[in-house]
C-alpha cells in the first residue's frame, strides 16, 4: 500500500516533467504561418490546443490545458476563449498567459491577478457553485493571438465521461492539437474515438503507468450550417471515462449501464421517507380511484400544486437529491429532489416508479448508447403500469400529466433500479400528435373590408409551445394574438383560448376579427391574399453548396381550410395552381373549390423526421420553397359583367 | 458608483452613544400579523387577472451612528405577498445584493420569512430558516444573498423582512412603488439625522397618497477622553461624557393601490415609467464641524465632477499623449481635420469594455496603455486629446436609453451613467462617442440618443441635445422586367446613410460569410431567388452605403398568362401595420426620424398593355408627423414609373399621437397593397 502511494508520487513527478517538455520551445504565432486551408471558413484558429489528463486514482485527477488561439475577426471571440470553469471540488491554477499581435510579437502578459473571477449562474439559482475565471483581451484590432495555460485539479473522481475536441467550435480550425492521458497500470480506462480519420493513439508504458497520446495537425474549420447535426457528430472527438470512480466515498463503475445505474441508485437510498401524516393523506387522496393510472395522475397533480422548481446544485456535485421529507416541508427542489419526492409519494401508495436519467435539450440530444458514463443532465420519472409506461416531468407546475415535451422526448434514457440501470427510450411525438389545424372564414365587402372568424388547433409539441399563452390574461392574450397574426389592418373583436383534452390535450384558439382593407380593390377587381393564417414567413436558407448533413427533428401535420365569402357577382379572374408534392421531407397538397360566392383554399402539409446527406439539402429547400410560393399566391376576383 | 463617505475617523476621540428614543410612528403593517382574510382571499377584485398581489411593501431607511462604524444606513424592507397563480411562484425567490468596496461592506443583519398556506381546509404556517439562504459571490464588489421561501403554493400569503446595514451613504436605496403585480400599498420612510440632507427624485406616473414630513428629537451620549498636562511630562486622562441633542427628520411617502406595470412594444426603457423614488446626498454637516455640499446645483455638481480623481482630475495630465498630439499637428492644419483625426485615433486604439460609467476606471494614462476602458475612460481620453490639440472640447454626461431619461429639473449624479465628448470647431458643435468601431465621428451610437446630456466644464455647464440630427434615409431603385408568364426579373439598388446604414452594416458583420448574409436575406422573401449581390462604399462614409441586388421571382408555371399582376414595391412592401393594438399608454420611440424613397421602373412585356393602374396617393399624418406619396406614370416606351416617398419626421410619438400614427401606417399598408394589372393585347 505504501509502495503504491510512493509510486503515485513518482508518477505525478513524471507528469510534471513530461508536461514541461511538452511545452513548445518558443512558439511563433505570426498569422502568416497559418496554412491557407485553415483560414477558410474560420473566424479563429487554434494554433495549439493541448490537453493532458493525469489520473492519480479513482477519486483524483488533474487536467492541464495549453491553448493558443488566433482570433481573426469579431465573430472569432468565442465565449470559451480565455474562460476557465471550476467549482468547489476543483482547484484552478493559472500558469501563464500572453497576447501576441498579428506578427507574433508579444503585446501583453496576462497575470493571475488580471483575471476576473465570477459566479457562472444564469437566472435564479438558490445555490450553484459553478464559477468562471476569465480575461477579456484588451485588443482593438484583428487578428491577434492569445496563448494561455492552466491546470485544474479535481479532488473527487470522474463520474462522468470527459470529451476532448481538437476543434471544439464551428468556424474554428486547428493547427496543432494533442491529448495525453496518463494513468496507472492498476486502473482501467474506457475510450471512444469519433471521426479521427487517420489519427492513431500512441500507447506507451512508463514504469507502472500507461500513457496514451493522440496528435492532430491541420484540421480545417467546420462551417456552421442551418440544421446541422451537433459538432460532435462532425468533428473529431475522444471520449474517455475511468472504469471505476469514487465520489464522496460512493464507489461507482462505468463497466456497464447496469453498474452505473446501481451507483445512481445507491445515491438515492434512504431519501424517500415521508411523514406518516403525508402517507395517510396521500392514501386518502387516491382511495377513490380504482386504477393506478388515475392514482398516479392525482398524485402528480398534487405534486404540481404544492411544489416548484428551484435550481440548487448541492450534494455529490449536484448528483444527490434532497430527501423527500425536506421537499415535503419546503415545497421546492431541483429536478432530482422533485423527482425523488414524486417517487416517494407513489411508493407511499404502493406504486413503483423509477428515477430516470436523461440528457435533456430541444433537438438532437442523444447520448452515446454504448459508452457507459454519466452523459445526463436532467431527471424525470417513469412509472411502469400494466399496459403502458407513464412519463412524468416533475419540474413543471403546468405541464399536463404524462406529457414530456420536446425537452426530453424521443431519446434514450437510463432507468435507475435496484438491479441496476436500464437504457430505454422516451416516447416520440408523432405526426398525428403534433397537429396544427385551422379553419378560417373571411367575409369581404365591395371595398375589400370585412370580418374574419378563425379557429386554430394545436396538439402535441405545439400544445406545449402554446401552453404559456393559455395561461396569460385575456388582455395579454390579445396582445400576443396581435403580435402573431399579420393581417394588414385588423381589430380583434373577441377571442378565446382553451384546452380541449381528448386523449392528448389540444390548445384551441378562436377569434373574431374586423378586417380593414384585407383585399385591395380597384375598378372591377379585388385582390385577395390567399393565406395570411398559416403561411410560413420565411423559407429555409438556400445554402448553395452545403457541406454537411442535416437533421430534421420534428414531424408534424398541418391542415388548413380558408374560406372567402365575396359579394355577389365576383369570380376568380385567373385559375390558380394546385399542388401535390411528395418527398422524403414531407408532403404538401392544395385544393381550390368555388362554391357560388364562396372560395375555398384547402391545404395539407406534413413534415417528416430524418437525417439527410448534404446533397439532399437543395431538394429540401425546393420543397419548402414550393410551399411558401403556393401560399404567397394572391387570388384576383373580378366582377362578372 | 457608490461612494464611501464617512469613516469612523470623523470623530477621533469622540464616542457617541446613540440613545434611541423609543418613539415610533405606527407601522403600516407588522411582521407576521397577517389578517386571516388575506389567507383565504381567492382573487383581487381590482384586477382579477393578477397572478400575485403585493399586500404591502414597506421600506424604512434610518441613518444611525455607532462607535465602530460611524454613520450607517439601516434599510429594512418588509413585504407581504399573496400568490394567486403558480406562474407567480417566483415572487418567493429573493436575491439581495450587497456591495462592498475595500474594507467597507454592506451587511445583511436580519432576514426572516414566514408563509401561510391554506391546504385541505387548514392553514399551514412554515417559517423560513436563515440556514436555507446562500451567498453567491458575483464579483469582487458584489455578492448576493439568495433565498426562497418554503411551502409557497397558489393561495399562499407570505411575509418577508430583511435589514441591510450599509456604510455607503451617498445614495439611499431606490424605492419602487410599483411592480409587475398590483400593490395594495407601498410605503417608504426615511429617518435622517439633521446632519444629512438628501435630494429626493421622484419618477413615474403614480401620485403619492401620502407625503408627510415630521421631526423628532433624539439624543447622543458623547464620550471622550480629556488629557490634562500635570507638568514635568506627566499627564492625566479623564473620561468625560455629555449628551448631544439632534433632530431626526422623518419623511413618509406612500402610494396606495398601484396597478400592475406592463411594458409595451416600441417602448424606451421601462425604467422611465416605473414609479420610484431615489435619494442623493446633497449636504452633510458634521456635528460641531463644517458642512460639505454635494451636487445641490448644477455648478456644484460640475465642480464636484471636475474635482473628482475619476473625472476632471484626469484631464490635467496629458504628457503621455504628446507624441500623438505632435503627429496630428504635423499631419493636419485645419481644426476640423484635427478633431476627426483625434476621434479616429481614440476610436481605433481603444476597445470599449461594454461598461457604462461616468467615472474613469483608473488613471487615464493606464487606460491609454491598456487600450481598453469604459465609456468615461474612452471619451475623457478623447476630450483630453482634443484639448491638447487646442480644440474647444468638454465632457458631456448622459444617461443611456436603457438607463432612463434625464429629468432636467433633478440634479442627481446617479441619473447619469455615461460620458460622451463635446467639441466646438468653427462655431459648429459636435457630440462624439469613440467607444464603437465602424461609426463616423458625427454619429452617436443609438444607446446615447436619449434627450439631453449635461456639458461639464471648469467654468460653466449647460444642456446639450443628443438627438440624432443626421439625415437617415433609404433610397431604393428597382428596374423590373416582367415576363409573359408572370415571372419577375429585377435589379435593385439601395442607398442607405447614417443610422439606416449602420444597422445594415451591423447585420452584415454578424454573419460569418457574405453567403450566409445572402441566404438569410433570401429567406425573408419566400419565392425570391437572388442572382447577384454587391456592397459598395462599405468603408467610405463620405458616400451612402450602396447595395445592389439582382433577383428573380419565378411564377409557378412557365406558360404565358392573359393577365399579369404586379406589386411594384416587391421587397419593400409593408404588408401589415406594425401598430396593432388600438391604445397605447407610453410613447412610440423610433430613435431617429427616417425618410424612405423608392423609384420603380417596370418594363412591360411585348404584347401587353396596362389595364389598371393604382391612383396616385398622398397621405399626411396630422401635425406634421409624417408624409406618404405614391405616383404612377405610364410612359410611351412601354414602361411604368412608380415613385413612393415615406417620411417619419419625428423620432418620438406621444400616446396622444398614437391613433394618428396607427392610421398613417394603416393607410400606407393599404396604398402599398395596390396592384398594377397588365393585359395581353387581343
Amino acid at each position: 500500500m505504501k509502495n503504491h502511494f510512493f509510486g503515485r508520487i513518482i508518477l505525478f513527478a513524471q507528469f510534471l516533467i513530461i508536461g514541461l517538455f511538452a511545452l513548445p520551445a518558443k512558439a511563433d504565432y505570426a498569422v502568416s504561418l497559418i496554412p491557407e486551408a485553415l483560414l477558410e471558413d474560420a473566424n479563429s484558429v487554434y494554433r495549439e490546443n493541448h490537453m493532458e489528463v493525469f489520473f492519480t486514482g479513482p477519486g483524483r485527477f488533474t487536467v492541464r490545458r495549453h491553448i493558443a488561439v488566433t482570433i481573426l475577426n469579431e465573430n472569432g471571440k468565442g465565449p470559451d476563449i480565455l474562460t476557465m470553469q471550476y467549482d468547489s471540488n476543483s482547484n484552478i491554477r493559472f500558469t501563464s498567459g500572453e497576447i501576441f499581435d498579428a506578427d507574433g510579437n508579444s503585446i501583453t502578459r496576462i497575470r493571475r491577478r488580471d483575471l476576473i473571477d465570477q459566479s457562472n449562474v444564469s437566472d435564479f439559482s438558490l445555490y450553484e457553485d459553478n464559477r468562471i475565471m476569465g480575461y477579456i483581451p484588451r485588443i482593438s484590432s484583428y487578428p491577434y493571438t492569445v496563448s494561455y495555460e492552466y491546470e485544474t485539479s479535481y479532488s473527487r473522481g470522474m463520474y462522468y465521461a470527459m470529451s476532448f475536441y481538437p476543434v471544439p467550435a464551428f468556424n474554428r480550425s486547428t493547427q496543432k492539437s494533442s491529448l495525453r492521458i496518463t494513468y496507472s497500470d492498476d486502473m482501467e480506462l474506457y475510450l471512444r474515438e469519433f471521426n479521427l480519420d487517420n489519427v492513431k493513439a500512441e500507447v506507451s508504458d512508463i514504469r507502472n503507468s500507461k500513457q496514451i497520446l493522440w496528435n492532430f495537425e491541420n484540421i480545417s474549420a467546420i462551417r456552421r450550417e442551418h440544421l446541422s447535426p451537433s459538432l460532435s457528430y462532425l468533428a473529431p472527438q475522444i471520449m474517455f471515462a475511468p472504469s471505476k470512480f469514487e465520489y464522496d466515498s460512493y464507489f461507482g463503475s462505468n463497466s456497464s449501464w447496469e453498474d452505473f445505474g446501481k451507483w445512481a441508485w445507491t445515491l438515492n437510498q434512504g431519501r424517500d421517507n415521508l411523514s406518516p401524516e403525508r402517507v395517510a393523506h396521500l392514501n386518502a387522496l387516491v382511495a377513490d380511484f380504482d386504477n393506478d393510472h388515475d392514482k398516479v395522475k392525482a398524485i402528480y397533480e398534487f405534486m404540481q400544486s404544492r411544489t416548484r422548481y428551484v435550481n440548487i446544485s448541492l450534494g455529490i456535485g449536484g448528483m444527490q437529491p434532497f430527501d423527500a421529507e425536506t421537499v415535503d416541508r419546503t415545497g421546492y427542489g431541483d429536478c432530482k429532489a422533485l423527482t425523488n419526492y414524486m417517487m416517494a409519494m407513489l411508493k407511499a401508495v404502493g406504486i413503483e416508479s423509477f428515477y430516470t436519467l436523461v440528457r435533456a435539450g430541444v433537438g438532437r440530444y442523444n447520448i452515446v448508447n454504448d459508452f457507459t458514463s454519466n452523459q445526463f443532465n436532467h431527471v424525470i420519472l417513469s412509472v411502469p403500469l400494466e399496459n403502458d409506461t407513464i412519463w412524468l416531468e416533475c419540474t413543471s407546475q403546468i405541464l399536463p400529466f404524462n406529457h414530456l415535451g420536446d425537452f426530453t422526448d424521443n431519446r434514450p434514457v437510463l432507468i435507475v433500479r435496484e438491479d441496476g440501470g436500464h437504457l430505454v427510450s422516451t416516447p416520440a411525438y408523432s405526426r398525428c400528435q403534433n397537429i396544427n389545424n385551422s379553419k378560417t372564414i373571411i367575409q369581404l365587402d365591395l371595398q375589400g373590408h370585412g370580418s374574419g372568424n378563425l379557429r386554430m388547433d394545436y396538439g402535441g409539441i405545439y400544445f406545449v409551445d402554446y401552453m404559456p399563452v393559455l395561461r396569460l390574461s385575456s388582455e395579454e392574450q390579445q396582445r400576443w394574438l396581435y403580435r402573431n397574426f399579420l393581417f394588414p389592418n385588423y381589430t380583434i373583436n373577441s377571442h378565446s383560448l382553451a384546452t380541449v383534452a381528448e386523449d392528448t390535450p389540444v390548445a384551441v384558439i378562436e377569434m373574431d376579427i374586423s378586417l380593414r382593407s384585407y383585399a385591395s380593390t380597384s375598378g372591377q377587381r379585388m385582390f385577395v391574399p390567399l393565406n395570411l393564417v398559416s403561411a410560413s414567413r420565411s423559407t429555409p436558407p438556400r445554402i448553395r453548396n452545403r457541406q454537411h448533413p442535416f437533421v430534421l427533428n420534428f414531424e408534424r401535420s398541418v391542415s388548413d381550410t380558408l374560406i372567402f365569402r365575396l359579394p355577389a357577382g365576383f369570380e376568380p379572374e385567373t385559375s390558380l395552381n394546385e399542388f401535390s408534392l411528395e418527398s422524403e421531407f414531407g408532403s404538401f397538397q392544395t385544393e381550390f373549390i368555388i362554391n357560388d360566392n364562396e372560395f375555398w383554399y384547402i391545404r395539407k402539409l406534413e413534415t417528416y423526421r430524418g437525417f439527410f446527406p448534404a446533397e439532399k439539402y437543395q431538394d429540401f429547400f425546393r420543397f419548402h420553397q414550393s410551399v411558401t410560393r403556393a401560399d404567397a399566391q394572391r387570388i384576383t376576383f373580378v366582377r362578372s359583367r | 458608483m457608490i461612494l464611501k463617505m464617512f469613516k469612523p475617523t470623523v470623530f477621533l476621540l469622540l464616542f457617541i452613544l446613540c440613545l434611541s428614543v423609543s418613539y415610533a410612528q405606527r407601522d403600516p403593517m407588522r411582521y407576521n400579523r397577517i389578517d386571516d382574510k388575506y389567507i383565504h382571499m381567492t382573487q383581487y377584485d381590482a384586477d382579477t387577472t393578477a397572478k400575485a398581489l403585493i399586500l404591502g411593501d414597506y421600506g424604512v431607511v434610518e441613518i444611525l451612528y455607532d462607535q465602530r462604524n460611524g454613520f450607517q444606513s439601516h434599510y429594512t424592507r418588509h413585504m407581504r405577498v399573496k400568490i394567486f397563480d403558480r406562474d407567480a411562484l417566483d415572487m418567493a425567490n429573493f436575491r439581495i445584493p450587497l456591495y462592498s468596496s475595500g474594507s467597507s461592506r454592506e451587511r445583511l443583519v436580519n432576514l426572516k420569512g414566514v408563509t401561510y398556506t391554506p391546504e385541505d381546509g387548514k392553514v399551514t404556517r412554515t417559517r423560513f430558516n436563515r440556514r436555507d439562504s446562500f451567498d453567491e459571490e458575483l464579483s469582487d464588489n458584489y455578492k448576493t444573498v439568495n433565498f426562497t421561501l418554503p411551502n409557497v403554493q397558489e393561495g399562499t400569503v407570505f411575509d418577508v423582512e430583511y435589514t441591510v446595514v450599509s456604510p455607503f451613504l451617498y445614495y439611499l436605496p431606490t424605492w419602487y412603488f410599483q411592480s409587475e403585480h398590483p400593490t395594495v400599498f407601498s410605503e417608504f420612510r426615511l429617518y435622517i439625522p439633521q446632519y444629512f440632507s438628501y435630494r429626493p427624485m421622484m419618477a413615474g406616473y403614480l401620485p403619492l397618497n401620502d407625503h408627510s414630513n415630521d421631526s423628532r428629537g433624539r439624543k447622543f451620549r458623547v464620550e471622550w477622553v480629556e488629557t490634562t498636562n500635570l507638568g514635568l511630562g506627566a499627564t492625566k486622562n479623564t473620561r468625560r461624557s455629555s449628551n448631544v441633542d439632534y433632530t431626526e427628520n422623518i419623511t413618509i411617502l406612500r402610494v396606495d393601490n398601484a396597478p400592475a406595470f406592463k411594458p409595451e412594444p416600441y417602448m424606451n426603457a421601462a425604467i422611465n415609467y416605473l414609479s420610484k423614488i431615489e435619494h442623493e446626498l446633497v449636504n452633510f454637516r458634521m456635528p460641531y464641524g463644517p458642512s460639505t455640499d454635494y451636487s445641490s446645483t448644477w455648478p456644484k455638481l460640475a465642480k464636484q465632477l471636475m474635482d473628482s480623481d475619476n473625472f476632471g482630475k484626469q484631464l490635467n495630465r496629458s504628457n503621455y499623449l504628446r507624441d500623438e498630439v505632435a503627429r496630428i499637428n504635423e499631419s493636419y492644419s485645419e481644426p476640423v481635420e484635427k478633431m476627426v483625426a483625434a476621434f479616429q485615433l481614440v476610436q481605433q486604439e481603444m476597445t470599449w469594455n461594454r461598461r457604462n460609467s461616468i467615472y474613469t476606471s483608473q488613471n487615464l494614462r493606464r487606460v491609454w496603455d491598456d487600450k481598453q476602458g469604459n465609456s468615461a475612460d474612452i471619451n475623457l481620453l478623447l476630450v483630453l486629446l482634443l484639448k491638447e490639440l487646442d480644440i474647444e472640447a468638454e465632457p458631456v454626461i448622459i444617461s443611456t436609453r436603457s438607463h432612463g431619461m434625464i429629468n432636467p429639473s433633478q440634479i442627481m449624479l446617479n441619473s447619469f451613467n455615461y460620458v460622451v465628448a463635446w467639441a466646438r470647431v468653427d462655431g459648429n458643435e459636435m457630440v462624439m462617442d469613440a467607444t464603437e468601431k465602424n461609426i463616423p465621428f458625427y454619429l452617436l451610437p443609438t444607446r446615447c440618443i436619449n434627450g439631453d446630456g449635461r456639458l461639464i466644464a471648469e467654468t460653466y455647464n449647460r444642456w446639450v441635445n443628443l438627438e440624432a440630427y443626421a439625415d437617415n434615409f433609404v433610397h431604393a431603385e428597382y428596374d423590373i422586367t416582367v415576363k409573359p408568364c408572370g415571372s419577375i426579373h429585377s435589379n435593385l439598388q439601395r442607398n442607405k446613410q447614417n443610422y439606416t446604414r449602420l444597422m445594415l452594416e451591423q447585420t452584415f458583420r454578424n454573419f460569418d460569410r457574405e453567403e450566409d448574409f445572402l441566404d438569410n436575406f433570401e429567406s425573408d422573401y419566400p419565392g425570391m431567388e437572388l442572382l447577384d449581390f454587391a456592397m459598395l462604399n462599405k468603408d467610405d462614409w463620405s458616400q451612402p452605403l450602396l447595395t445592389t441586388y439582382e433577383f428573380e421571382i419565378p411564377d409557378i408555371d412557365d406558360s404565358p398568362k392573359d393577365i399579369l399582376y404586379i406589386n411594384p414595391l416587391i421587397l419593400d412592401q409593408m404588408e401589415s401595420n406594425p401598430f396593432r393594438t388600438e391604445e397605447r399608454l407610453f410613447p412610440v420611440d423610433f430613435i431617429f426620424p427616417i425618410k424612405r424613397t423608392y423609384q420603380v421602373r417596370i418594363n412591360i412585356p411585348e404584347g401587353y398593355v396596362v389595364d389598371e393602374l393604382p391612383r396616385n396617393a398622398r397621405v399626411s399624418m396630422p401635425g406634421r408627423g409624417g408624409n406618404y406619396i405614391s405616383r404612377y406614370v405610364v410612359n410611351g416606351d412601354n414602361t411604368i414609373d412608380v415613385e413612393v416617398e415615406m417620411e417619419l419626421s419625428k423620432a418620438l410619438y406621444l400616446p396622444a399621437e398614437y391613433s394618428r400614427l396607427r392610421n398613417f401606417f394603416s393607410r400606407i399598408v393599404e396604398e402599398q397593397a395596390r396592384v398594377i394589372v397588365l393585359k395581353r393585347e387581343s
